[in-house]
């Protein structure tokens, strides 16, 4: 018993005690902001990639696509109805955005998609940000500039359609303090035509006298990924100075299904601003904007296009994204999935030797696979600086060691006392790991209170760093491909730093508790 | 016979440099139930050692002591820890109190040693029973939740007098008590122990003082290593009780 009294007397009132309990907590503090920052990391990319792509994509690899996409899409409702919920092309390729109005111009990675059947397969319309406030109102189809007017008692009206979009979802958000901060930054007004707003602002709608209209000649709708088109603040959100339904143009090159040039000149695509995607991911959301499927699909010239014999190719998409049905086995879909493409080409008829060649590149990949490389990579660096943190860390063995020899050194007479009181070597040698271990309980708890109050704020930590000086900033969106630093501390990555660290606390103490369980009494008696 | 303890042939050598000291060479000594025993010697001369010995807190180099007819050192370190916890209570010149603990706690320590987590439940109640009679019988029941720092060296002296009788030992082993009090504190200390000794419990002491070993039934001259004079205090009778324990 006098083992467990005296440690908890010794950890009250030794002042040497602290220094060890601050050596542990800093460790497991640092240990667990690592941990949950790179675990957090890891989640993100992981639930980012999950939302990113279809359950199971079918894939060339190749810019040129593959064809018979249709028939195949046909073939997999008959035939593995239980497996696909829904499958939707995609067609991508690299083209030039520009801003017609400022000249502002950046490359592309263009993607063609079906908005209402895309939305299905992932987790795109969550980053949508207008189609937030004006649900159903985001498009990719012939859509005008949409011109908001100023009523006679000075207030200002958006189109009809918009308002009843924005009048929906009013009625359907509970949330008072989203509808508040709604209320409270109103959308900046520019003045039509001029796009360019008067300044940044987080909603940009053109504002004309009288009532409101759709202004201008009817184009295709894009959406751009925010940071391509937008600043990003300090504080994660973002200016937009760009009106809403603004021109925006895409140079385009096709490619025939060989993979060479068509021959024709660079296609320019004259587009409407129709709203701004955010996955999260920097490298996505700095280069990617969404068009209509079919109308990129025709300026790449992978639509059907005619021969001199008097046919047609088959048109072409890049990717076939595929939604699985609920409770559907992602692995075990993706083989199905895979060993029906294969019953299909062999039953294509007339198949020539190009679209033959096309359809073998073919292969199904599940969201896991299209994202795996980068995964491992992060797991892998995970695992690296956990370990070169925790090595780090082994630094507090050292100093609990240095701190319980101090202690033993200062504690003789104690020592010497408690054996003539019959307290045995083992007893006396078990009091300095008790009392290790409850300088290691206590700065655990403290450690982990430390760092998970640090990775809950961290985000705001560092807005307020780069706030005094913007060189400050340690986490760079450019490098780290998210905008905001991951918050979660996960119970299991708490406890295994608390058991980690509370053992090695007693693994630091056991050289120290050896020599105090080895203390002559006699010697130590004489200590005065 | 009513020999409490028996030692035999007691020699102790130890090393200081590359030169050998031998303190004790050939000691025998016996201590009867109820006996009060004093240890006389000049500074150096090995009582201290051969107290230690007697307590099993040193090992001699040859010869052997016997408690209650069993070999000490032929016993395991384990029933040497339980010997020094039951059945011998230790005091020593400099106190040798815990700072951190309080009065009442240093005194319960033996009881600590002797219980573990499992136990302490159920002897708690009864230790601390013990502890406070003890310390009121040593008079200081008003000082248990003082600090050894805030005591006298006669109130510090009480407590580990406490603390070496709160286990009932049949032995009490007192190195040089009032070595370090003045003389009326001393005094105070060793009319403790005589009442103790009054009382039935049988004590070793050590020291040098021949006023203070006066009221001791015997006195044995520890000189070179070795009894040279035994001396019965004349009036003075051991209280003869069987496995005398002081009650607490």
């Amino acid at each position: 018993m006098y083992k467990w009294f005296l440690a908890w007397r010794y950890l009250n009132t030794k002042l040497i005690a602290f220094f060890g309990i601050a050596s542990v907590m800093l460790c497991v503090a640092m240990v667990l902001v690592v941990l949950s920052v790179m675990g957090g990391f890891l989640d993100t990319i992981r639930a980012r990639s999950r939302g990113l792509h279809s359950e199971v994509v079918l894939d060339t690899g190749t810019a040129q696509g593959f064809p018979y996409y249709e028939e195949f899409q046909e073939y997999l409702a008959q035939e593995l109805p239980d497996v696909v919920r829904i499958s939707t092309p995609a067609v991508h390729s690299y083209g030039v955005f520009r801003v017609p109005a400022t000249t502002y111009t950046r490359p592309a990675k263009v993607f063609g998609i079906r908005l209402d059947e895309y939305v299905q397969v992932n987790d795109f319309e969550k980053g949508l940000y207008y189609n937030r406030y004006f649900p159903g109102a985001t498009h990719l189809g012939e859509q005008s500039m949409p011109v908001a007017g100023i009523t006679e008692d000075g207030a200002i009206k958006l189109p009809e359609a918009l308002e009843a979009a924005n009048k929906r979802w009013r009625e359907a958000e509970t949330d008072q303090k989203i509808l508040r901060e709604f209320d409270e930054l109103p959308f900046e007004k520019t003045l039509y035509p001029d796009v360019r707003a008067f300044m940044p602002a987080t909603r940009v709608f053109a504002v004309a006298p009288g009532p409101p209209s759709f202004e201008g000649p009817e184009r295709a709708g894009v959406i751009v990924g925010c940071d391509l088109l937008n600043y990003r603040r300090p504080d994660g959100n973002f200016d937009r100075t760009i009106a809403r339904g603004a021109d925006i143009a895409l140079t385009l090159m096709p490619l025939s299904p060989t993979g060479n040039p068509t021959g024709e000149p660079p296609v320019r695509l004259p587009l409407r601003y129709a709203d701004d995607s955010r996955t999260g991911i920097y490298e996505i959301d700095s280069l990617c904007v969404y068009v209509d499927h079919d109308v990129l699909q025709h300026q790449l010239a992978m639509d059907a296009q005619p021969l001199v014999d008097g046919g047609y190719t088959k048109p072409r998409i890049n990717q076939l994204l595929i939604g699985l049905q609920p409770n559907a086995d992602l692995n075990r879909s993706r083989d199905r999935i895979s060993e029906a493409w294969r019953r299909f080409c062999v039953g294509v008829p007339d198949l020539s030797e190009t679209d033959a060649r096309l359809l073998a590149n073919v292969e199904a990949y599940t969201w896991e696979d299209m994202q795996r490389t980068f995964i491992q990579a992060v797991e892998k660096e995970k695992v690296l600086v956990t370990f070169l943190f925790g090595l780090i860390s082994m630094v507090a063995i050292v100093l609990i060691g240095c701190i319980f020899y101090m202690i033993v050194e200062k504690k003789t007479k104690d020592i010497g006392i408690l054996k003539a009181l019959g307290a045995s070597g083992h007893g006396v040698g078990g009091l300095f790991v008790v009392y290790a271990g409850a300088v290691g309980v206590v700065g655990s708890l403290l450690g982990l209170f430390v760092g998970s109050v640090f990775v809950w704020n961290i985000n705001d930590i560092q807005d307020l760093l780069a706030r005094l000086n913007p060189q400050l900033r340690v986490w760079s969106p450019e490098v780290y491909s998210f905008d905001r630093i991951p918050e979660v501390v996960k119970a299991a990555d708490a406890a295994w730093v608390a058991v980690v660290a509370v053992l090695s606390s007693i693994v630091g103490s056991m050289i120290p508790a050896w020599i105090a369980a080895k203390v002559w009494p006699v010697k130590a008696l004489r200590y005065e | 016979m009513n020999d409490l303890l028996r030692a035999k042939g007691i020699h102790r050598t130890y090393g200081q440099g590359h030169t050998e000291v031998k303190v004790l060479r050939g000691v025998n000594i016996d201590v009867a139930n109820g006996e009060f025993l004093v240890v006389m010697g000049a500074s150096g001369c090995g009582k201290s050692t051969l107290l230690h010995i007697l307590g099993a807190l040193d090992a001699p180099d040859r010869g052997s002591v016997e408690f209650r007819g069993e070999n000490l050192f032929q016993r395991s370190a384990a029933a040497q820890g339980h010997y020094r916890n039951h059945e011998i209570g230790f005091v020593f010149q400099f106190y040798h109190l815990m700072p951190e603990l309080n009065v009442l706690e240093n005194v319960l320590i033996p009881r600590l040693v002797t219980h573990s987590l499992w136990t302490w439940g159920r002897a708690k109640q009864e230790s601390r029973a013990a502890a406070a009679q003890l310390l009121e019988r040593v008079g200081l029941s008003g000082r248990a939740r003082h600090r050894p720092n805030e005591l006298s060296g006669g109130e510090r002296q009480r407590v580990a007098i406490a603390r070496a009788l709160v286990n009932r030992p049949a032995l009490l082993l007192a190195d040089e008590p009032t070595g370090n009090l003045d003389e009326v504190t001393g005094a105070d200390i060793l009319k403790l122990l005589v009442e103790l000794n009054d009382a039935g419990q049988t004590i070793v002491m050590v020291t040098h003082d021949a006023k203070v070993a006066s009221q001791a039934h015997r006195r044995v001259h520890l000189s070179e290593g070795v009894i040279r004079e035994t001396t019965q205090n004349s009036g003075k009778e051991p209280v003869r009780v069987s496995a005398a324990r002081i009650a607490p």
